[in-house]
């Protein structure tokens, strides 16, 4: 059985034209799982892995491995190459390549190699805003600190199109969850993205989570395609933050583990994939946000840390519980890590990490600064037979 | 019986009327009159002293909920309503000229709420005009109230499950800040 | 009540009648210390014996001290409000709508006055400000 949290590796894709970018995800999207490895592709320059012409002039961080595309005429540099006419098989063995010299390179502690680009600290939306941005800023998973601009940000004006996608590779059964057709789930509970047995996401929502969270880091107008099993689809422009499902996101195949997201960076001007107004964005990462992990910190998220609100969640437009707005109260006032959040909202350890991690995807979390300041002790909520008004109301209207 | 005392407040025809409505479970007092003021709202009808619905809480308690007239020409009113108020719902119509504008107006007036007890925006009519976005609105109130975390919602007066979510969130918000403060004031 | 006719108080007309009743009203009762014609929302008409900061305070109370007689006339369903009477120490201050019109006279008389003088003069003048607008409209 294929373990849930089996690591693996981003591929970058810088650079290359739309037919190039569509190619090398079809290859891996067909290919990848059966050859043993899985990469994730996004649109990032901060990957482990980056596919970069071999005409372009360009400095990879010591970090990651620089695989040059050659066309036709070129001449192979040092280091890993492939050449147009792409094939699968030349990629497969180039991806296994890099696997095996990013193997080979000292692992950060606890977690996965898995990268994703942190903010431009200029660009909007932007997740997770530090209150003092002049401080060092952590770049991905466990990761030293870095700057987007390091390496290769002056590619980011290429006027091609970058696709990019992630594709979930186990094709068995997870651990948690069994694969059910669309029509035999039933809808989620009407309360907090139900994180209840019924509502348990399979492991590929998890690599979802990810991926959305590096498209809005990136900050880059870009549109995106989450391809469920049994022909589900959830369609987002980040550019007007907005979303469309053919079906309501509780009856969305959380179960499901055939599933993939496809991100393409569009021109601002290009008419939008959704109909407008759409459904919120901040929905969505609700939703995903809030199941994804597990109950497990999202893997960008540091036990370390303090985050506080930078403005409430819209609750009237989430699929929300009352605790949730005790729970926006609490971090909406002061810098809490998970366990504080946990007792300054009566609520359990593994929900107020959920809370953090769909905050984040969200991006409404702002890190303190102070990382030695004291916490804030609570006096524990008073219980909610004695409680105040607000548990007297929500008795009363029956919430 | 205690009391307590929220007001709705926000410019003419940002539905203060209507979400009492949708709260109150009384018959709501509506001090209406014809409007004369096409110009500012195309409406019928305007507050012009207050609107009154409540919410009985056991034996115990009671949420009066006070409508204030939206036009500044009212003002007395505000400052009569706002003397016994823990907490403000600030209405504001997305689809006004300058909402952001009208927020920063009305967050100048009643602010000092916060202090007394909290304050929650609702956007309304959003699915009519889809800007400015309720980030816009945070930063402003950032910027008007430093240091202060005002919830900003869009919301529909009409819909009860939406202001029910406004007003709990507001409570909620009260209740915390009370409690953080307390915890502080014990530790120091 | 009409209402098709353009706000009273930016009708030129209807400020100049208003005008003419309160010149009136004043002369018939000379304990009359202030008066206001003012719409229903609010909105100033015409006035006496106040300044323009005064008079627009006043407009905006009174619509306010309307609305509320008539929100408790209706709460205890005793019929329409007729008029409000408020007595302080030195004086009265009594309002009372005009007849089919979104219009409202609110008038401060000093302590020389009777309640029942000052009543009947603000029935009065409100009667004619209907008739002269009545004139004015045919």
């Amino acid at each position: 059985m294929v373990s849930m949290t089996k690591a693996r590796h981003s591929l970058g894709l810088v650079g290359l034209s739309p037919i190039e970018c569509a190619k090398i995800a079809t290859f891996i999207e067909s290919e990848a799982e059966a050859a043993g490895c899985p990469w994730l592709v996004l649109h990032s320059d901060s990957c482990d892995a980056l596919i970069v012409p071999a005409d372009v002039e360009f400095s990879a961080d010591p970090y990651q491995v620089l695989i040059r595309l050659v066309r036709f005429g070129g001449t192979p540099g040092e280091g890993l190459s492939i050449t147009t006419p792409i094939s699968a098989r030349e990629l497969m063995d180039v991806l296994k390549q890099a696997q095996e010299l990013l193997g080979r390179q000292q692992k950060p502690a606890a977690t996965g190699s898995l990268r994703v680009k942190m903010e431009d600290w200029g660009g909007m939306p932007a997740n997770d805003r530090h209150d003092v941005p002049a401080r060092d800023i952590p770049a991905g998973f466990g990761t030293t600190a870095r700057h987007m601009t390091d390496g290769s940000a002056a590619l980011k004006t290429d006027p091609y199109a970058v696709a990019a996608q992630i594709t979930h590779p186990h094709a068995q059964p997870s651990a948690m969850a069994t694969p059910q057709p669309v029509q035999q789930m039933p809808p989620q509970p009407a309360a907090h993205a139900g994180y209840g047995e019924a509502g348990e996401f399979s492991a590929a929502w998890d690599q979802i989570a990810v991926a959305l969270y590096s498209i809005v880091q990136n900050s880059a107008p870009a549109v995106a395609e989450i391809r469920v099993e049994n022909l589900d689809m959830i369609r987002i422009d980040f550019r007007f933050r907005a979303y469309n499902s053919r079906i309501p996101l509780e009856q969305v195949n959380t179960h499901g583990h055939r599933i993939a997201i496809r991100s393409t960076l569009v021109e601002a001007y290009r008419p939008p994939i959704v109909n407008l107004p759409g459904e919120s964005l901040d929905k969505l990462f609700w939703f995903i946000g809030s199941q994804a992990f597990h109950g497990m910190a999202a893997p960008w998220l540091k036990p370390e840390e303090r985050y506080r609100l930078r403005r409430w969640p819209n609750f009237t437009e989430l699929n929300h519980a009352v605790a949730d707005m005790r729970t926006a109260a609490a971090i909406g006032n002061c810098y809490l890590n998970a366990a504080e959040l946990s007792s300054a909202a009566g609520i359990t350890p593994e929900a107020a990490t959920r809370t953090l991690n769909a905050y984040s995807l969200m991006g409404l979390l702002e890190i303190q600064a102070n990382r030695s300041a004291p916490p804030v002790v609570f006096t524990p909520p008073p219980p909610e037979k004695s409680g105040g008004l607000f548990s007297k109301l929500r008795t009363k209207l029956g919430l | 019986m205690a009391e307590h005392v929220i007001l709705f407040a926000g410019p003419m025809g940002a539905g203060k009327t209507t979400a009492i409505e949708s709260l109150s479970e009384i018959e709501t007092i509506r001090t209406e009159a014809n409007n004369t003021d096409r110009e500012t709202a195309d409406k019928d009808t305007t507050t012009v002293a207050l609107d009154y619905g409540e919410i009985t809480v056991g034996d115990e308690d009671k949420v009066r909920l006070y409508g204030v007239p939206g036009q500044r020409r009212f003002n007395f009113m505000w400052t009569i309503l706002k003397e016994r108020a823990v907490g403000l719902v600030l209405l504001v119509n997305n689809d006004a000229a300058d909402p952001i504008q009208e927020l920063a107006d009305f967050l100048d007036e009643f602010g000092d709420l916060h202090e007394k007890g909290g304050v929650v925006v609702c956007v309304t009519r959003s699915d009519v005009a889809t800007s400015p976005h309720i980030d816009q609105y945070a930063e402003k109130i950032r910027e008007v109230l430093p240091g202060r975390m005002i919830p900003v919602f869009t919301a529909d007066a009409r819909n009860t499950d939406q202001m029910r979510t406004c007003l709990m969130s507001l409570i909620a918000n009260i209740e915390m800040t009370a409690m953080i403060a307390a915890s502080q004031e014990r530790a120091a | 009540m009409n209402n098709a006719a353009p706000s009273a108080h930016k009708d030129p007309h209807i400020i100049a009648c208003a005008g003419e009743v309160l010149e009136g009203l004043n002369e018939f009762c000379r304990s009359l210390r202030y008066a206001t014609f003012l719409t229903d929302d609010g909105f100033e008409v015409a006035s006496f014996g106040g300044d323009d900061k005064q008079n627009r305070r006043v407009a905006s109370m009174a619509s306010s001290m309307q609305a509320l007689g008539d929100a408790v006339a209706k709460d205890l369903r005793i019929g329409a409000a007729e008029y409000i009477i408020i007595a302080a120490e030195t004086g009265y201050v009594i309002q009372m709508r005009v007849p089919d019109q979104l219009m409202v006279l609110a008038a401060h008389f000093d302590a020389a006055e009777t309640v029942g003088k000052a009543l009947s003069v603000v029935r009065l003048a409100a009667s004619n400000m209907c008739a002269m607008i009545r004139r004015e409209a045919a």
